[in-house]
């Protein structure tokens, strides 16, 4: 493949005529990480570690956090699901040179919540695409297992919500709400087979 | 010097033509025949013999279907080639062959007329009585020169015969040469004429051998080792698998995979590749397709559609050592798309892929499943499917019936002649199943001694438990009118691991291929009061599967339980996938002291207390130490969790509390 490459010399940006999308994002990619470099202002970004991670991003993060679940248990969902959206923007800030690590543990816990918050609202799709990337991330506990279920389960996706309610009772055998689910789930799916119940 | 004898008077050339068109033609009639007779083995002819199967195709269900460009198979240009070959054969047999001169093969007992265990007296009387017919002095008077002659040869050959059996000097002649005048002259002969050979023309001989030899021969080995290097093992070729190889290996995690994303890399296949159509059209034809639009097919249609499930499993036979299981159940569904002819994406496949219906008609209303359609009246029914002649319904509805589902009655682990799994052993999967029909309601409640087996006692299933697989019936052919291709039907599936979500490793495609259909046509009456079928007995409507699936990887050292999760999907129909949840318990076998006396040499008797005190030791620091590899692991999951939840358990309650009230909402 042959594309055609332009350097701004001002912005040392790159810059390529084709639409190839799958260029266009690397492009994109690239500059972003050339800005943050330059913008850091030495040659070479400095090594990620916990230690220089940014604390005070942190705080304010863990503020963010915070008002998010003080609505949530208001019961003002919709503003619960606005300030973690805020939150996660932010952690999108954060300085692309710093310690992933730190980094995913924020989005995570933020991921989790707005899930949940997206669930209250009825925003089943929104809810299912956090915690589907929560779930690809590794983050295999029973709870998430159950919040995929549901927001599955809400979608009409009986089948899917049944196999994530079985895994998460593979980790956790004994998981009552994962159980009770389950059985909701079982029931809905021998209805819509017009069984009997 | 010439050794050779040519073949001036055409006496032999004959045979050599027969011998060369013999080559070409065997093998091609035996083709050809394998071929008709193929043919005749359509869908309705082999479904017909299958109990519970549909018997149905496009033409009897009166459906456009995507039309076969090739020849008839019974009227071809092979048949005329078959037909000129053999009648030049018969024509050469019969016109051109003159006796051959079998004279100088020599064999004293045939021209005895005795068989070659015969003692010399027994010879030797044999020889008087001859002599006495064919003896010059006794032919009768009236016979022609010609016949008084041939006798007279006769007697002479019976003569030497006669003496080839009993005199010493032609006897060592005979054994010595094969005749007993001693050695014959030999000659070697070429079944061509002399000019051709010898002449000027000797030069055509050259050049056709230059030709044959140097030319052709490196072009046919050529070209066949190309076409074997260029292909895998399993029939894809090298640049497809180089393609699906690098899709695994480069695959970006965050990308969700879709059927049209896979359809995109199929495109770049070879295989559709060869068939030299742009990506936009080949869109447009599965768009045609899959929309049931035949009106103005493509003419590629027929190579695209019968190609891709084909790359479809050969993709998946990749996938399967990547163990990434998710792209393989998105491929096999979109297979199930393709042979069925429906939309890649959608909710409403199950009763789509039933003939007749409409598909605006079907998405715009919520039921689903094929068994819910067996709770409406017929005028629901028609409102529903949007069909409204009364006898496509029916028809539409025999074929729903029997679109059935596996009921799993039992699924466990199991190791051969074991009651329980213990570590590191081979194990397998035993899956026990009815076959339900969608209109049957319900599930029989089957007793434990029913479905219990004793193949533990049977020799064979303990050296390959996956004998019982074949006990069944082949599954048919698929019901599928409008994919051009006939397709056994079979259910395709893999076992994943729980625990790291990924398919067990070294584990290939479990093909699931025979299943007991006949349970179809159960009323609901039978279905739920019936008793399993005993083989012994013969009582029994319930006809209970087994299907063996081994496992890869040894069971594993430590006892404990360890989930899995099986799914089987259909390879042609929708909604009749299976996806079962599996408990591995493994547990350590109870301790045998009989076996550890022997092994001592101990007499069993007095060692019985002493030997107990050595085993239980033995158990305890077992135990002790998987216990605590147990307790460890329990506490890790808590760890976790407690991270995670420490802000959060109140308000995980709050979202969960509520849900079975959401339920009803939606409900309403």
């Amino acid at each position: 493949m042959e594309v055609t490459l332009q350097y701004n010399n001002t912005d040392k940006k790159i810059s390529t005529p084709s639409t190839d999308e799958k260029l266009q994002k690397e492009i994109d990619q690239l500059n972003t990480l050339t800005s943050e470099i330059i913008s850091n202002g030495s040659d070479v970004p400095p090594i990620a570690t916990p230690e220089n991670f940014n604390k005070d991003l942190s705080k304010m993060i863990k503020k963010l956090y915070e008002g998010g679940v003080q609505s949530f248990k208001q019961n003002k969902f919709e503003e619960s699901v606005r300030q973690f959206t805020i939150g996660i923007e932010m952690i999108n800030r954060r300085h692309k040179f710093e310690a992933f690590q730190g980094t995913l543990q924020e989005l995570s816990m933020f991921l989790m919540s707005r899930t949940d918050a997206n669930l209250k609202t009825k925003r089943y799709l929104d809810a299912f695409n956090d915690i589907d990337m929560l779930l690809s991330m590794q983050m295999c506990t029973p709870e998430n297992f159950l919040r995929r279920g549901v927001a599955n389960y809400f979608l009409g996706n009986y089948e899917a919500a049944r196999a994530d309610y079985q895994r998460g009772l593979a980790y956790d055998p004994n998981n009552r709400r994962l159980q009770d689910e389950l059985e909701t789930c079982l029931d809905k799916i021998l209805e819509e087979n017009g069984d009997y119940l | 010097m010439s050794e050779y004898s040519y073949d001036e008077q055409g006496d032999v050339w004959p045979y050599f033509l027969i011998a060369i068109l013999s080559v070409i033609l065997i093998p091609l009639t035996i083709n050809y025949v394998y071929n008709v007779l193929n043919y005749q083995q359509s869908i309705i002819k082999i479904n017909s013999k299958v109990e519970g199967s549909i018997v149905e195709n496009n033409d009897s269900l009166d459906l456009p279907t995507v039309k076969k460009t090739t020849r008839s198979r019974i009227f071809n240009k092979t048949l005329i080639v078959i037909i000129i070959g053999w009648a030049s054969v018969i024509y050469v047999l019969i016109n051109l062959t003159k006796s051959a001169d079998m004279s100088s093969i020599f064999d004293p007992y045939e021209i005895l007329g005795i068989s070659s265990s015969s003692t010399e007296k027994q010879i030797k009387s044999h020889y008087r009585k001859l002599s006495l017919i064919y003896h010059p002095d006794k032919i009768p008077k009236n016979l022609s020169e010609g016949e008084r002659e041939k006798m007279e040869q006769d007697f002479v050959r019976l003569n030497k015969a006669y003496k080839a059996l009993t005199d010493e000097v032609t006897r060592e002649n005979f054994l010595k040469f094969g005749h007993p005048d001693g050695k014959q002259e030999v000659t070697n002969g070429i079944a061509l004429p002399k000019f051709l050979v010898e002449g000027k023309s000797s030069l055509i001989m050259i050049g056709f051998y230059i030709v044959l030899i140097g030319v052709l021969l490196p072009f046919i080995v050529g070209s066949w080792w190309n076409n074997v290097k260029s292909y895998t093992s399993h029939g894809l070729h090298v640049k497809s698998a180089d393609l699906f190889t690098k899709f695994f290996t480069d695959r970006n995690p965050g990308k969700v995979i879709t059927p049209k994303f896979l359809l995109s890399i199929f495109f770049k296949t070879f295989e559709i590749q060869k068939l030299n159509i742009s990506e936009s059209e080949y869109n447009k034809i599965l768009e045609s397709y899959t929309s049931r639009d035949f009106s103005n097919a493509h003419s590629k249609t027929f190579d695209v559609v019968s190609s891709l499930p084909d790359l479809i499993d050969k993709f998946n036979e990749i996938a399967i050592f990547f163990r990434q299981y998710d792209v393989i159940l998105v491929s096999l569904e979109l297979k199930k798309s393709i042979i069925q002819a429906v939309k890649f994406t959608g909710k409403h496949h199950d009763i789509l892929q039933l003939p007749y219906v409409d598909r605006a008609t079907v998405e715009s209303q919520p039921i689903k499943r094929l068994g819910k359609l067996f709770t409406l009246k017929n005028e629901e029914l028609k409102k529903v499917l949007g069909i409204k002649d009364d006898a496509k319904l029916k028809k539409c509805m025999e074929i729903a019936e029997k679109i059935c589902s596996l009921r799993i009655v039992s699924s466990e682990f199991q190791v051969p002649g074991e009651d329980i799994v213990p570590p590191t052993a081979k194990s397998h999967i035993n899956l026990k199943f009815l076959v339900k029909s969608p209109k049957l309601k319900s599930c029989p409640d089957l007793k434990d001694e029913e479905i219990k087996d004793d193949f533990n006692e049977n020799i064979e299933y303990l050296k390959d438990p996956s004998v019982v697989n074949k006990s069944a019936p082949l599954l048919p052919i698929s019901y599928s009118p409008f994919f051009p291709d006939d397709l056994r039907n079979s259910w395709n599936g893999i076992l994943i691991n729980q625990k790291d979500n990924k398919i067990v490793e070294g584990s290939t495609i479990i093909n699931l291929t025979n299943v007991d259909l006949s349970n179809v046509s159960l009323t609901q009456e039978e279905w739920i009061k019936g008793k399993v079928y005993d083989e012994k007995t013969k009582q029994g409507v319930l006809k209970l599967n087994n299907f063996n699936i081994p496992v890869t990887q040894p069971t594993p050292a430590g006892p404990g339980s360890y989930p899995f999760r099986l799914i089987l999907k259909n390879n042609a129909y929708f909604g009749v996938d299976l996806d079962i949840p599996l408990y591995m318990e493994v547990k350590n076998p109870p301790p045998v002291p009989l076996n550890k006396d022997k092994i001592l040499g101990k007499n069993v008797d007095d060692d019985d207390d002493s030997d107990s005190d050595i085993s239980d030791p033995d158990e305890d620091t077992l135990a002790g130490a998987l216990s605590a590899l147990r307790g460890g692991k329990v506490k890790k999951i808590e760890e976790i969790k407690d991270d995670e939840e420490e802000e959060e358990d109140d308000e995980d309650e709050d979202v969960f509390t509520d849900i079975n009230t959401d339920t009803e909402d939606e409900d309403e």
